[in-house]
């Protein structure tokens, strides 16, 4: 006769259950070798995180939010319907960075990493191997890619370097395996969703944390009434990073190519003393009605977020002003092509806040890009279609090399051969639901080609398929026309499952 | 040295006061582990994956033993009667305590911010009283000793489990640093 299974067995086999969640190795790319060509062009890439283009006056916005950026723009190429790869900080950097969609660098979660055979296909690997690269981000979820890239990153400042506390330990504990290390820093001291892993060290931490906050409220609390500008417990302010910038660049190694990826304006919203109550103005948005993926906002709070986020805006805008004047008169501006753009835009609109969401409308993928070559003095403007992955082959073109052959980008018009490219399609894509290899089961993928834009859901059940919009008569997507042009949505849907199954996503 | 002698504890009670202390703080650090799962594999390949879980392992087995110390260092620094002659029994109920008084700030901490003086008081005297009000009741009666040590000695095989899956997280760790 059998014994009974008793408390002890019971528990033995409880310990085990973790094992059954360990998942099979899987297949991955393998790496391809790098191309090199020789090229003497400094390029800074200035990026700030979560800056709609939606929300400056140069594309249209009634507050004078980003008065510098305009003065920048008044000597470089204005791209005027320039879009993200995805709708938060890893797919929309690491498009930018590695030129390919998120369907297929496949960095489409929070803290996410590029696939493995994009550690040496970036920007960075694409840069003349006699040159010197420089990289820095206040975004710890953009420090995961860098952390990835570093091989190829001659001087990678640690993000603490420039923030006003420690925000971190994995990196000085366990530097061979960052990655892989913060996560786990993330799970035992801070937890997220869930609570933290450690039952003590995570209260003893917390308790750190307070103290230190305290600390830095007594020194930046006047400055910084709505709060020091903070992150994932990384706090800074802007002007370090700046000034830190505007020392470096004049005696920089030269050529270099630095890519530089500051906080503001994304959330929480924290603008200078000065720069609160700006905006305390007449302007009323569109209303628009509430979206299936509606977060509960009433149109009153979604405005007084506007605002503040306004207001950051416009204290990021005078930040970048200073860099601007002291690249002027250092002469940077000579010798270096400046890129301004964003990772991703953000959504004040449809009882939403910010970008974590799955939807892909226009405030959330509309971002700016300004480029300014040396010597440049006129404004130039471009209003056809691009894509933050187009910025890959750009620098590729700048630099005197061929294209990368994994791109899927074109070369940005002002920077080609001159030929017109109105046909290209530019897409973003979410997916932080969909496992990381294999198909992506839950998504949303919006698709752009010429004044069409399409939005396809997949996995939501409760949401229509599709949503089809004409951007140029309705710039606010209030119109869904995918049941009134049901050709138009078919053919941009049949693109978008084209590109899903060429990547194996679909 | 009369008195280190007196003092000294046997090794099954050290082994068995460790067991006691190291399951509360990995049942915690499992549990939550579990928690985040579904979301690393969406996004992590296996040998990531054995990272992520290494990392929290390993620190829950530092958690236990800095503890552990604790309590052997308490049993050397105190009078022999407060801890020592009932070390297994007192150190295992003393730090089930205070894991849950520490699971119920996890739970909470966000309210214990906006206390007072009216709320931390009183609720410090609690925790300092259950602490005292355990450690006489394990003193006053033999048998409450008897069974926090049948039980502690109940938890053996399965702390061995969270002991084999931490040191095969510190072997993972090291090989990832390499």
């Amino acid at each position: 006769m059998r014994a009974p299974i008793t408390r002890r067995d019971f528990l033995k086999f409880f310990s085990l259950l973790p094992v059954l969640f360990l998942p099979l190795p899987k297949r991955r790319l393998e790496s391809p070798s790098s191309f090199q060509v020789s090229g003497q062009q400094n390029i800074l890439i200035f990026v700030f995180d979560a800056l709609s283009a939606r929300n400056m006056p140069i594309y249209g916005y009634p507050r004078n939010t980003t008065p510098n950026l305009a003065r920048f723009a008044e000597r470089a190429t204005v791209y005027h319907s320039h879009h993200s790869g995805g709708n938060f900080t890893t797919p929309g950097t690491a498009s930018l960075l590695t030129g390919v969609y998120p369907w297929t660098h496949r960095a489409i979660h929070l803290d996410g990493t590029v696939l493995e055979s994009f550690s040496d296909r970036n920007i960075f690997s694409s840069y003349p191997k006699d040159g010197f690269t420089y990289a820095y981000t206040h975004n710890l979820l953009a420090e995961a890619l860098l952390q990835q890239f570093r091989s190829n990153i001659d001087l990678f400042k640690r993000t603490r370097e420039l923030a006003i506390n420690d925000p971190e330990y994995s990196d000085r504990l366990f530097p061979s395996d960052y990655n892989d290390s913060f996560w786990s820093e993330q799970l035992i001291l801070r937890g997220g969703e869930t609570k933290p892993s450690s039952l003590f060290g995570s209260l003893l931490y917390r308790i750190l944390r307070l103290s230190q906050e305290r600390k830095m409220s007594d020194v930046y609390g006047p400055q910084f009434p709505l709060g020091i500008p903070n992150l994932d417990d990384v706090y800074f302010i802007l002007e370090d990073a700046i000034d830190w910038l505007s020392r470096e660049l004049p005696s920089a190694r030269k050529p270099f190519l630095g890519y530089f990826h500051v906080l503001p304006p994304h959330e929480p919203y924290c603008p200078r003393q000065d720069f609160i109550g700006r905006f305390q103005d007449d302007f009323k948005p569109v209303t628009k009605p509430p979206s299936l993926f509606s977060q509960g906002y009433s149109d009153e709070a979604i405005n007084k977020n506007r605002m503040e986020y306004d207001e950051y805006l416009a204290y990021a805008d005078a930040e970048f002003g200073r860099l601007y004047d002291a690249m002027v008169q250092k002469g940077i501006l000579d010798n270096t092509t400046v890129i301004v753009t964003a990772d991703h835009g953000e959504l004040f609109e449809r009882g939403i806040v910010g970008h974590e969401t799955p939807v892909l409308y226009e405030p959330l993928m509309h971002i700016p890009l300004f480029i300014s070559v040396p010597g440049q003095t006129q404004r130039q403007d471009v209003h056809s279609l691009t894509s933050c992955v187009d910025l890959l082959p750009t620098l590729a073109k700048l630099t005197g090399q061929p294209a990368p052959e994994w791109g899927e980008g074109v070369v940005l018009p002002g920077f080609g051969d001159g030929s017109v490219q109105n046909e290209q399609s530019v897409f973003a894509v979410e997916a932080k639901s969909s496992s990381k290899e294999g198909p992506l089961k839950k998504l949303s993928v919006a698709i752009i080609k010429e004044n069409y834009k399409l939005i396809y859901y997949r996995g939501y059940p409760k949401t229509p398929a599709t949503e089809l919009f004409d951007l140029s008569n309705d710039p606010e997507e209030l119109q869904d026309l995918a049941g009134t042009k049901p050709s138009v949505a078919a053919d941009l849907q049949q693109e978008i499952e084209t590109k899903l199954r060429q990547t194996h996503s679909f | 040295m009369g008195i280190s002698k007196s003092r000294r504890l046997s090794g099954g009670d050290l082994s068995l006061a460790f067991v006691a202390i190291a399951f509360p703080v990995h049942v915690w650090a499992i549990i939550n582990i579990l928690d985040f799962l579904p979301s690393w594999l969406l996004r992590l390949s296996t040998w990531e994956l054995a990272g992520v879980i290494s990392y929290p392992l390993v620190e829950a087995l530092l958690e236990s033993c800095v503890l552990w110390l604790a309590m052997v260092a308490f049993a050397f620094v105190l009078p022999r009667k407060w801890l020592a002659d009932k070390f297994v029994a007192l150190s295992s109920v003393l730090v089930w305590l205070l894991a849950a008084w520490a699971v119920l700030v996890q739970f909470i901490f966000g309210r214990i911010l906006q206390w007072g003086p009216a709320q931390l008081v009183p609720g410090f005297l609690l925790v300092v009283i259950s602490f005292g009000l355990v450690t006489w009741l394990v003193q006053r009666y033999g048998r409450l000793e008897g069974w926090i040590k049948k039980l502690s000695q109940g938890l053996v095989i399965l702390t061995y489990f969270y002991m084999i899956f931490d040191l095969l997280g510190l072997v993972v760790v090291i090989l990832r640093n390499l």
